[in-house]
């Protein structure tokens, strides 16, 4: 028989995880206070279910599945479901390849560290942010919180090929954003091209 | 070239640690042998990095430890005992 989790223990165990589940709530809800609901939430259903848990699996994991279920669940069908938009295509390696072709090959790579050097806090969540939700989802679970394409598929319930897929077009998009966000800045010295379509 | 076009394709996969041992191998031994992919690695790793430190650096609201620990001390007072 599995080891049974205890719940008295539940708040002992669980609460270290609150401040990467809040900011991982935070970019799925997009606002503070629907984050902070979004994550007291979670820790409420948990600590029901934690009878179920498997102690000894991970804890982390099981805590992300239930703050992405209740934000699918409760938070994005309160809102009016917003009309799910695609994403423009974008070719991959999108920041590499347009870095080499504004500098030469043999001073490429300062220009690499530039533009990372660039990239602040800030527009790495607005470019999570400006993702469709499709998208939003797989990015942030992957890139930020580093979970597994298979742990992906389970917590958003899709096919592994659709994480993947998803993955994929998504972090084309992250990256052109981000390009966008340091050539505003003057990273290129154009600066005058800044972003497009917005 | 074939080898650095699928080196590319697959940098992604590689990155994430999502590929079958062999071909992981394979690419390890690519990015070995050739600077030009292994550049674009480095980068996309640096990048990698870059969007998992930045995109995790909200601080929590004052009190909302508080008002998780209040609201499971409800949760366990008000649960029907077994």
């Amino acid at each position: 028989m599995p080891i049974v989790a205890d719940q008295t223990t539940f708040a002992d165990d669980a609460m270290e995880f609150a401040p990467q589940l809040y900011s991982a709530a935070l970019r799925m809800a997009r606002n503070e206070a629907d984050a902070a609901d979004l994550v007291q939430e979670t820790y409420l259903r948990a600590y029901r279910g934690y009878p179920n848990f498997t102690a000894g699996t991970n804890l982390r994991a099981w805590l992300y599945r239930i703050l992405t279920n209740t934000y699918i669940n409760i938070y994005r069908a309160r809102q009016r479901r917003p009309v799910e938009t695609d994403l423009a295509d974008v070719e991959d390696l999108y920041m590499y390849r347009r870095l080499s072709t504004i500098e030469s090959a043999a001073a490429s790579r300062s220009a690499e560290d530039q533009l990372i050097d660039m990239i602040a806090d800030a527009d790495v969540k607005q470019a999570l942010d400006d993702l469709p939700e499709s998208f939003r989802l797989p990015v942030l679970l992957a890139d930020v919180d580093g979970f597994s394409y298979k742990e992906i598929a389970e917590m958003l319930a899709i096919p592994i090929g659709t994480v993947m897929s998803r993955l994929h077009r998504g972090r084309k998009a992250m990256q052109k954003a981000l390009y966008d966000y340091a050539e505003a800045r003057g990273f290129t010295g154009n600066s005058t091209t800044a972003t497009d379509g917005t | 070239m074939a080898d650095c076009d699928k080196t590319l394709r697959e940098l992604q996969l590689f990155l994430d640690g999502e590929l079958p041992s062999d071909e992981h191998q394979h690419v390890l031994g690519h990015l070995h042998d050739c600077i030009e992919c292994y550049h674009a690695y480095d980068f996309q790793a640096e990048l990698k990095q870059i969007i998992a430190r930045k995109g995790r650096t909200d601080e929590m609201p004052p009190g909302l430890l508080d008002r998780i620990r209040q609201c499971l001390q409800g949760a366990a007072e008000t649960a029907d005992p077994v």
